[in-house]
């Protein structure tokens, strides 16, 4: 314990000392700082006090003055006096001629000090306030206490205080006149004051003034709480004006003071000495900028603190203080830190070389070698005991003797004198020294030792020398036997390694020993690799069990073992080795060792193997080849061998094959002509025929080659049975030929097919240009004669009759081009979010009130399940179902209609809907179901009804398909009515991602707004009627119209005119529209111009736009179009305004709506019927584009119809209609 | 599902983040009194307004009408309140200047009186009062050359017949007549009756004015919140519940509101008529 307390000790004593030394220094520099800040503090704050007490003295002087010469007068006395006797208009008279007469030396006295002035009734209730002159006559008494001990001891009072509007130093008076007391006047000193003075004392100061909340908040007026905030650095204090609103107001704190007081309240100290009052002096640091912050409280007259006077300031001293502690205390530590340094390696260099000594001479004593030191004369001086031992002398003996005296002798024993001794000789003259020489020991032996010495030099003077030696005699001895056993084990050695067979020699455990490099080539392994392994190293695992005990057996016996064992090389490879195995015995006989030679005889073994196999697979190919096999000795041309797939194609045992000559069995009609034998061919390959044992001739494709076997030479012959496939050829000769046939039929039969497609298309494409051109020019003009206010009514109706009928041309031409576009695979769906139950009832108040004119029942189902929101292309589910149920209410007379609807789904997202509609009419017929949903194809029924085109079911059936579902007739017969169901998949989706178009105002274009205005536009179209139309409706509106009848006398216009838009026909003689269009863009600075195609060809929408972006126009329209239309592309395009026609259609209740029952008979026939018909097709769109015509001559009827439009008052509508 | 509701609403928080920002009114009061007084008057009523508008008011202080009237122009106020001489200079010149509402005086009226004052011991009289020296608040105030004149012209006299000086704000004029500084001055009837105790008094009046107005910029603010501030304050019931909380409103607008048109002005529209209100005083 004590030995580890030292050890400690030593080693952490002196860091130990010298941190405790660094601890103490560090305490006392820092108390010295500590009380140097103090001592700073201290002054700080009492210069702050002093400050203080002077302002206020200052102040106490002036007001003093203020009071002794300017309120304490007779005249002002009097005055008061008169003013506190009276009362009412007197009073207020007395308490004006005060406020005059004092006002202005108030007035002068606050330009030097802000202060407010006020006087006071003997109750204490205020009576004049010169700094707030609209309020008087509320009691203070209770609440200031200054005033109170002024009115109840009649002297002046004066000390801090909170006021009702400012808190401030007041200085209270009593007023005596004529020993009548008549109140008292206060002089307050507000905050600013205070602080004002203590900046001009002390400018480098910045100043706040705060008040105690509790003191203050309760008695302030409720208006100026506003004025008061909490003050940062304690919550427990208010700040007066922050803001500096009020000009009275001290000016804001700066932001570092800001920052300051933040810092501060989170200082407990400070918090501690604001909560009880204490005056404090601190340090704060912002910003990297050290300040002084020092805290005056500010006491009441009744001896509370109300409020706290806190000064800042920079404060350098502080810094400096603290800078001056860091560098003493660093410097210090340095210091202490380089003595330790020094301390602790000085020590260790002590204890080093102490134990260096001790070490030395440990290490010399027990030495094996002899060791001895001779100073320059040649006498010992020092020797080790090994030295003693190896010469047999005691120490005392050979100190002070001479070594070549006593012991050093020479190889034949002699004596040579000091002077001719080579070692003596070296060691006086300071060399060095080392060879082998002869000592004698004491009994008189012979030595040989080996020696070194060295000389000792000191400041460059030799001193002596240091011996060494040791008795290599014994060594001696044995190098010269070993020499001679050398040379033996060389011969042997070099025999081994040079031999051609495989040597190893293993120890009892057969671990090897030795390995000759034939082994190490042979096995592949390095000699470090089998060196100390095991012979098993070679083991290949493929020897049978017992086979290495019996060798182990053998040797271990005394007898040499021979034989042949599979081993395997170091690479993985197996190799046959042939062994003798011989035990080495030593001189005893005893066996130490066993020796191996070992010869490689793989190869020899791999060629029988080969051999051996090689024969196994020729017998087993014969046996098993599922091909016909025979060879024949070529010079006999007898059957030496078939194999059995030979023996049963000519179905005799082998044993009756073989011994046969070929042609009796193979190819007996070639006896003579052998192909091989006979006509020298190398190979032969060709079809022959063979004979069975039951003498049937069987076809055989046969192949026969001539080989030599062993120097003789045989046939081999290979047959295949080819019946099969013979009659297998036949078959496909005939197929082949019906094949050909067929194909030139399909051929004529496809190109037929084709002209007839390409001229009905040609068809279509023309009839639709050629029909739609004029029809244009119908609508447009009809249109346009329509806006003719003046026109006749007779030939308004007239005219309106021309336009539907034109409609409904277009109409039909429009379903003749659907069924087209539906060939040409043009149409594509366009999925909405609808509302199906919705579209549902729709549909069934339509067909509801058509069913009822026909006496027909209706009834509708919707299943539970269905969802009510999908997304599916809506227009073209509903024109099949209104296709579905107008067919169903045309062709049935009694009995009901049923609409039902169900679905299914696997997933909740993706649906079937499956709709049924199902009729009680007269059925139909079971050889026309097969035609009815190809187009322009007609029931009989259909046909004898004379309506319809007989294109609804095949345009129904189409869409259907596209919505991923089927349109078929479930179930009809004559008399029994019909059942057609229509499928389609739809998506479920949410409500409200529906889109519901709210019913708007309608409104009637008039003309471009005049600020857009002029608008140049040029027509571009061959057929006159459609020109002059189109101009007509441009100019209508107020655009600036040029007209040109082809592209090229367009080019010529457009670089003339430069029209900011142009319409551009199509098919043109000449130059067509598209290629104008692109010629017009390729002029220069016309890249702004407008370019809407016009065509009348019945493409699709979407070839369209793609061809129109090609040409490069901004836009199309399709002949023939509504003026609307026309306009509003024209407005989107152009970006232009229209003026309107206010036609506003009032949104009332239909019920509301006074209707005269006349204004619907007034309609024209047609038109009535037109109505009526769009209400019964469920056609709104139609119905309302035919109100547009309603409502030129009867505005009010066209908003009460549309009315009940938009609220689906399907069936008053019909109504209405069906009464005129 | 909590995880949700608070995903739901940090991401309606990251959308609307700027809607969390206070849209920022500057409010003008006119300075008829000291800037305390007015400050007083005001602040209760702006709190009122930040509280249910959820907006953030900032006061603008201009000692003189003119520049109050001009900042109002240059679009630097969005509401202030004004009387009814600066409120008709203003819409002549500035169109977007709408009145909201008129505060109601503490007869309930939306009217107002200009009156004339004098110290209680003065004995001139009135009828063609000559070379006096009066007192008034600010040319483009109601009660100050416009109605002062007029009072003067019903006594056969007129402001040009004596000496005049403008004081800027009314208790300003009351003072200064107490202090003896003036003879007579013009100022707000009701300013001038919180000033009796001190000798003042009334001796005569105009006709009911329309009373003080809160005035919007609509060049600066969007007509809905105009449209807010003007509910907000019509919806002050000084009778019922809001009694206690208006006796902190200044004296000028704790009596409730009424909304405001511009047709109310004609009367001053009349009175100006051609009458040429000089910017400075006469000595």
């Amino acid at each position: 314990m004590g030995k580890q307390l030292k050890h400690l000790v030593a080693r952490y004593g002196l860091i130990a000392v010298m941190l405790s030394l660094s601890i103490g220094l560090g305490l006392f520099l820092f108390i010295n700082m500590q009380k140097k800040q103090t001592s700073h503090f201290s002054e700080h704050q009492h210069t702050l006090d002093t400050a203080y007490r002077a302002s206020l003295q200052m102040y106490h002087l002036a007001i003093e003055n203020f009071y002794s010469s300017t309120i304490n007068r007779n005249d002002i006395l009097q005055l008061l006096e008169t003013a506190v006797t009276s009362q009412g208009p007197q009073q207020d008279l007395a308490r004006g001629r005060l406020y005059r007469k004092l006002f202005p030396a108030y007035q002068a006295l606050k330009t030097e000090i802000p202060l407010q002035l006020q006087f006071y009734l003997s109750d204490g209730t205020s009576f004049l306030r010169f700094h707030k002159p609209d309020r008087y006559g509320d009691p203070l008494l209770e609440f200031q206490e200054s005033v109170r001990l002024a009115n109840a001891e009649k002297r002046h009072v004066h000390g801090f205080e909170t006021g009702k509007v400012r808190s401030g130093f007041r200085y209270v008076f009593p007023l005596i006149y004529q020993d009548r007391y008549l109140g008292s006047a206060a002089v307050s000193v507000t905050a600013k004051g205070i602080r004002d003075a203590l900046a001009k004392l002390d400018p480098n100061r910045e100043y706040t003034f705060l008040v105690n909340r509790d003191l203050t908040e309760p008695y302030i007026f409720p208006e100026q709480q506003w004025l008061y905030s909490p003050a940062d650095i304690h919550p427990d204090y208010l700040l007066e004006d922050a803001n500096a609103i009020l000009p009275d107001s001290p000016p804001p704190l700066s932001a570092g003071a800001t920052a300051i007081n933040r810092q501060l309240r989170k200082n407990q100290q400070v918090q501690a000495a604001l909560k009880q009052g204490r005056p404090l002096t601190t340090h704060a640091t912002v910003d990297g900028s050290s300040h002084i912050v020092s805290m005056l409280p500010i006491m009441d007259i009744k001896g509370l603190t109300a409020g706290y006077l806190i000064s800042y300031a920079q404060d350098p001293v502080s810094a400096a203080f603290f800078t001056e502690f860091v560098i003493y205390l660093t410097t210090m530590l340095f210091v202490l830190a380089v003595m330790t340094i020094l301390m602790l390696r000085i020590r260790r260099w002590t204890v080093a070389l102490s134990s260096e000594k001790h070490n030395l001479q440990a290490m010399n004593n027990a030495l094996a070698e002899g060791v001895y030191v001779t100073d320059s004369k040649g006498s010992i001086e020092r020797i080790n005991p090994a030295a003693c031992k190896a010469l047999g002398f005691s120490e005392q003996d050979l100190l002070g003797k001479t070594a070549h005296d006593l012991f050093h002798c020479h190889s034949d024993n002699a004596f040579l004198p000091k002077d001719d001794c080579p070692f003596f000789t070296a060691i006086s003259q300071g060399q060095p020294y080392q060879g082998e020489e002869i000592f004698r020991h004491r009994s008189g032996s012979i030595l040989t030792v080996e020696l070194a010495s060295r000389p000792i030099w000191v400041s460059g003077k030799l001193i002596g020398s240091v011996t060494a030696f040791h008795d290599i005699t014994a060594r001696k001895a044995t190098e010269e036997r070993l020499k001679q056993s050398e040379e033996i084990s060389r011969k042997l050695s070099t025999a081994v390694e040079q031999s051609p067979t495989a040597i190893i020699i293993t120890d009892l455990d057969g671990i090897i020993e030795y390995a000759n490099p034939q082994f190490l080539q042979m096995t592949g392994y390095g000699e470090e690799e089998v060196l100390g392994n095991g012979a098993r190293l070679l083991n290949s695992g493929y020897m049978p069990n017992g086979f290495y005990k019996e060798l182990w057996r053998t040797i271990s016996a005394g007898r040499t073992w021979n034989g042949e064992m599979l081993n395997r090389r170091k690479d993985g490879d197996l190799y046959w080795e042939l062994n003798a195995i011989s035990p080495i015995r030593d001189r005893y006989n005893c066996i130490t060792h066993y020796i191996a030679t070992k010869t490689d005889i793989s190869g020899r073994k791999r060629m029988e193997e080969t051999l051996r196999e090689n024969e196994e697979i020729q017998r087993t190919l014969m046996e098993g080849l599922p091909i016909p096999l025979v060879i024949i000795d070529a010079a006999t041309r007898i059957i030496e061998s078939v194999n059995p797939a030979a023996a049963q194609l000519i179905g005799s045992p082998e044993e009756e094959i073989v011994g046969n000559r070929c042609h009796s069995v193979l190819c007996p009609a070639q006896e003579d002509s052998c192909p091989i034998l006979d006509l020298n061919q190398s190979v032969d390959s060709s079809e022959k025929f063979l004979i069975r044992h039951d003498g049937r001739q069987t076809p055989v494709l046969k192949t026969v080659r001539k080989i030599t076997i062993k120097g003789r030479e045989k046939l081999v012959e290979c047959m295949m049975d080819i019946r099969d496939r013979l009659e297998a050829e036949e078959s496909l000769r005939i197929a082949n030929s019906q094949w050909k046939e067929a194909t030139a039929k399909a051929e004529q039969l496809a190109e037929a097919a084709d002209a007839a497609n390409l001229a009905k298309s040609t068809f279509l494409a023309s009839m639709s240009h050629e029909i739609r051109t004029p029809l244009n020019a119908i609508l447009g003009y009809s249109q346009l004669l329509q806006k003719d206010s003046e026109l006749h009514p007779n030939h308004r109706e007239q005219i309106q009759t021309i336009n539907r009928s034109g409609d409904h041309l277009l109409e039909l031409i429009n379903d003749i081009l659907e069924v087209s576009r539906i060939e040409a695979g043009h149409v594509t769906l366009h999925p909405v979010p609808l509302d199906f139950r919705q579209l549902m009832a729709d549909l069934a108040s339509m067909f509801k009130l058509s069913c009822q004119q026909k006496d027909l029942r209706f009834d509708m189902a919707l299943g539970q399940e269905l969802p009510r929101y999908l997304n599916a292309d809506r227009a073209k589910i509903r024109q099949v179902l209104i296709n579905l149920l107008s067919n169903a209410v045309k062709f049935t007379d009694h009995g009901q209609i049923s609409l039902r609807a169900s679905g299914s789904t696997t997933d909740q997202l993706n649906w079937l809907i499956a709709v049924d509609i199902i009729d009680s009419g007269p059925g139909i017929d079971p050889g026309e179901q097969d035609k009815l949903f190809e187009a322009f194809e007609q029931t009989s029924s259909g046909r004898s009804s004379g309506l319809g085109s007989g294109l609804g079911l095949s345009i129904s059936r189409a869409y259907a398909e596209q919505l991923g579902g089927e349109l078929l007739l479930e179930k009809s017969a004559a008399g029994s009515g019909s059942q057609f169901r229509f499928t389609f998949s739809a998506q479920q989706c949410a409500g409200d991602e529906l889109q519901l178009t709210p019913s708007g105002n309608r409104c009637q274009i008039d003309s471009i707004a005049p600020q857009f205005l002029p608008i140049k536009a040029l027509v571009v179209e061959d057929d006159p009627n459609s020109r002059n139309m189109l101009c007509e409706t441009l100019a209508e509106i107020g655009f600036s119209v040029e007209a040109v009848a082809s592209g090229e006398e367009a080019l010529r216009q457009v670089s003339k005119w430069e029209p900011d838009l142009v319409l551009m026909d199509v098919q043109m003689a000449g130059m067509d529209g598209y290629q104008a269009t692109r010629h017009l863009r390729s002029l220069p600075n016309r890249k702004q111009m407008k370019i809407i195609i016009v065509t009348a060809g019945g493409l699709a929408s979407c070839d369209l736009s793609k061809q129109t972006i090609e040409a490069g126009a901004d836009d199309y329209i399709a002949k023939p179009f509504k003026t609307t239309e026309l306009y509003t592309k024209l407005k989107s395009l152009c970006g232009f305004d229209y003026l309107y026609s206010p036609v506003t259609i009032t949104q009332k209740s239909a019920g509301e709506i006074p209707l005269n029952p006349e204004a619907v008979q007034n309609l024209h026939e047609s038109l009535l019927a037109a109505l009526k018909q769009a209400v019964d097709d469920g056609d709104m769109i139609h119905f309302s584009e035919l109100l547009d015509e309603v409502g030129a001559s009867d505005g009010a009827l066209r908003d009460y119809l549309s009315t009940l439009a938009d609220r689906y008052e399907y069936e008053k509508l019909l109504n209405l209609l069906s009464q005129a | 599902m909590r995880c949700t509701i608070w995903l739901t609403i940090l991401s309606v928080w990251c959308l609307t983040g700027t809607s969390f920002a206070l849209e920022v009114v500057r409010f003008a009061p006119l300075p008829m009194e000291d800037r305390e007084t007015v400050m007083k008057q005001f602040r209760p009523m702006t709190d009122y307004l930040q509280q249910h508008l959820g907006i953030s008011i900032e006061y603008v202080y201009a000692d003189s009408y003119a520049n109050i009237l001009e900042k109002f122009r240059n679009g630097d106020i969005d509401l202030a309140y004004l009387g009814p001489l600066p409120y008709v200079e203003l819409r002549g010149s500035h169109p977007q200047a709408e009145p909201l509402v008129h505060f109601k005086e503490a007869s309930g009226q939306t009217t107002y009186t200009c009156g004339l004052a004098v110290f209680a011991d003065s004995t001139f009289p009135l009828k063609n009062l000559k070379d006096k020296k009066l007192a008034l608040t600010q040319p483009l105030s109601t009660c100050g050359y416009l109605s002062a004149n007029g009072l003067l012209r019903q006594h056969g006299s007129s402001l040009e017949s004596n000496y005049y000086r403008y004081l800027g704000k009314h208790d300003a004029v009351a003072l200064a007549i107490v202090q003896g500084l003036f003879d007579a001055g013009g100022l707000k009837t009701a300013i001038g009756k919180k000033y009796a105790h001190l000798g003042l008094t009334i001796i005569d009046e105009t006709d009911p004015l329309p009373s003080f107005a809160l005035v919007g910029n609509k060049a600066t603010l969007k007509p809905e919140l105009l449209n807010q501030i003007r509910h907000a304050l019509i919806a002050i019931d000084p009778e019922g519940k809001h009694r206690t909380m208006l006796a902190d409103w200044g004296d000028n607008i704790r009596y409730g509101t009424v909304p405001s048109d511009d047709t109310n002005y004609d009367v001053i529209r009349e009175l100006l008529g051609e009458v040429t209100i000089p910017d400075e005083g006469n000595f």
